[in-house]
């Protein structure tokens, strides 16, 4: 824990604290705005929220993109990653204190957004313990299958070590392949995973048929495959 | 004395290129140890080597007289402090800030120890000013605070001058004089600027391509490079010859484009030849007494390891 607190000092007073305040209201704002702007038929909030939630999920996996990237990179880039490695404390222990932010930023994070939208659904519409269920579901789910990604991301941060060419290639392949998300074949891109089943949690209808214990499956088989390679990658004496 | 420092046959090979071949350097306790050597030498990677940053091909490391393994390494990082070329910071943090990272890292528990290495490096005032403001002399400041934060028996600072004015480099220059003297450290510098180096070690090692071709005291090494009397005259082939008739010289003469050199300890010897020469009508434009440096000495010797 002390080591996740120190990794928290690290970026404050960065652009990271202003990005990841942008990406947690970002989706809030967004999901106001469709409600004003939205026709009568569509004006129920938590429709519009279920219709448009891949907006929050984007902004999820955006955002914790942006940040495992660069708790990384600028350690590298600014050469305090050497004061690291010459402090009596394991690479493994210090890399661990990195994933222990991104979980601790990437529930908070998710609580906080999808939290504030479950307060305006109760001030704009109507919630009842279902629709409740719904938002814990798919703020949870997302966050923690998010989490099983990081990962992935930190791996490719620790082959490039440098943040705009490791940001471009985690953002490429999100966009590249976010189409597929709507396809039967999104399993064959994990990082599709979190974002599908985040938006099933809150559809009503119109739901992605997922075999939820195949997704879990992939996603864990992942999230093991990318810590052991960013352990290798980070223990790598070079 | 006990050995701070040791490497064994020590060699790093990055594929077809040998970075450190064979090293064996001693550091003692006390020593203010000058690793010298021309940019690309293998200074850093020896130092990096001997941190543990890279694993070596071959041979070994010994600190405070035990061999040193990956797993034990973290055992002894506790008693070296280290600056490896430009220091890195978080450039969002203050300097006070930047160290108390690395008091948490370094498991110090006394908070003070901040405040005490800022004032060894005369940063006591502008603790709380972020890094990203701060001057190339004050980061090299800050990171030998950094490297003195947790009280190490030996310091390890490579190329702590690098980028500095010539102001920046004798403040650092002082400093590390300073904490050597009245703090009592044990300090390894890498350096490739030599006269900065002759004024604060007492032992050199000296590195080029990767091989360690001399080691030892500086007066040893420098003191008994002796010293040499230049000329510079109108016409030396006859000033060479007068002298020879004369036998005020017999040893190695070094002839150069306008000027000879006379390797000899002798200074009086200086006035004789000087007087002789303008006697027999040779215009002397110059004469001196070259002192031994370590500048000759490196220079000697690498021009040797090349040859």
């Amino acid at each position: 824990m002390k080591y996740i607190t120190l990794e928290l000092r690290k970026i404050k007073k960065t652009s990271m604290s202003y990005i990841i305040f942008l990406f947690a209201t970002l989706p809030i704002l967004l999901m106001l705005l469709l409600h004003i702007t939205s026709d009568e038929i569509n004006k129920e909030f938590y429709t519009i929220i279920a219709n448009y939630s891949v907006i929050i999920t984007m902004c999820l996996f955006t955002v914790s993109i942006i940040l495992a990237n660069y708790i990384i990179t600028r350690e590298y880039q600014e050469s305090t990653i050497i004061y690291l490695f010459i402090a009596p404390v394991s690479r493994k222990k210090i890399l661990a204190s990195k994933f222990g932010l991104l979980f601790l930023i990437l529930f908070t994070l998710s609580i906080f957004t999808y939290g504030c939208i479950f307060l305006l659904n109760v001030m704009l519409g109507e919630v009842n313990s279902d629709i409740f269920a719904r938002y814990v579901a798919a703020c949870l789910s997302g966050a923690f299958l998010f989490f099983l990604l990081m990962p992935l991301i930190v791996a490719i941060a620790l082959w490039r070590k440098n943040f705009i060419s490791s940001m471009l290639i985690s953002l490429v392949m999100l966009i590249f392949t976010s189409p597929f998300m709507f396809t039967q074949n999104f399993y064959a891109f994990p990082h599709l995973i979190p974002m599908a089943v985040s938006n099933n949690m809150l559809m009503t209808d119109n739901k992605l048929d997922i075999n939820y214990p195949l997704a879990f499956l992939i996603l864990a088989l992942v999230g093991c495959l990318f810590t052991f390679v960013s352990v290798r990658l980070f223990e790598k004496k070079e | 004395m006990s050995i701070l420092v040791q490497t064994n046959q020590l060699v790093k090979q990055f594929k077809d290129h040998k970075a450190v071949d064979s090293v064996n350097l001693k550091v003692e306790k006390g020593d203010v140890y000058g690793f010298i050597g021309q940019n690309g030498a293998g200074k850093t990677t020896t130092i990096r080597l001997l941190l543990g940053l890279l694993s070596p091909t071959s041979g070994g490391v010994e600190l405070f007289g035990d061999k040193i393994f990956n797993t034990n390494i973290h055992k002894y990082l506790p008693r070296i402090g280290a600056m490896i070329e430009t220091p890195g910071f978080y450039l969002n943090l203050s300097g006070a800030e930047n160290l108390d990272i690395h008091r948490l890292m370094m498991k110090v528990k006394d908070k003070d120890s901040i405040q005490r290495a800022m004032k060894i490096v005369h940063l006591e005032d502008v603790g709380k000013k972020k890094v990203k403001e701060y001057s190339m002399g004050m980061k090299q400041r800050l990171g030998i605070a950094r490297a003195l934060l947790h009280n190490p028996e030996l310091l390890i600072l490579d190329e702590p001058t690098n980028g500095l004015d010539p102001r920046g480099i004798i403040e650092i220059r002082d400093l590390i004089i300073d904490i050597a003297k009245k703090h009592g450290k044990t300090v390894l510098i890498s350096s490739h600027i030599l006269d900065e180096v002759e004024r604060m070690v007492n032992k050199i090692g000296i590195i080029n391509k990767g091989k360690l071709l001399a080691e030892g005291h500086k007066e040893e090494l420098i003191g008994g490079h002796g010293k040499s009397l230049v000329y510079k005259v109108d016409n030396i082939d006859k000033a060479v010859e007068i002298i020879r008739d004369n036998h005020l010289f017999d040893g190695e003469i070094k002839v150069e484009e306008n000027s000879f050199f006379i390797f000899t300890d002798n200074d009086t010897l200086n006035s004789k030849i000087t007087k002789l020469l303008v006697e027999n009508q040779i215009n002397v434009y110059e004469s001196k007494i070259i002192s031994p440096s370590l500048e000759n000495y490196f220079l000697e010797l690498v021009e040797k390891g090349e040859v």
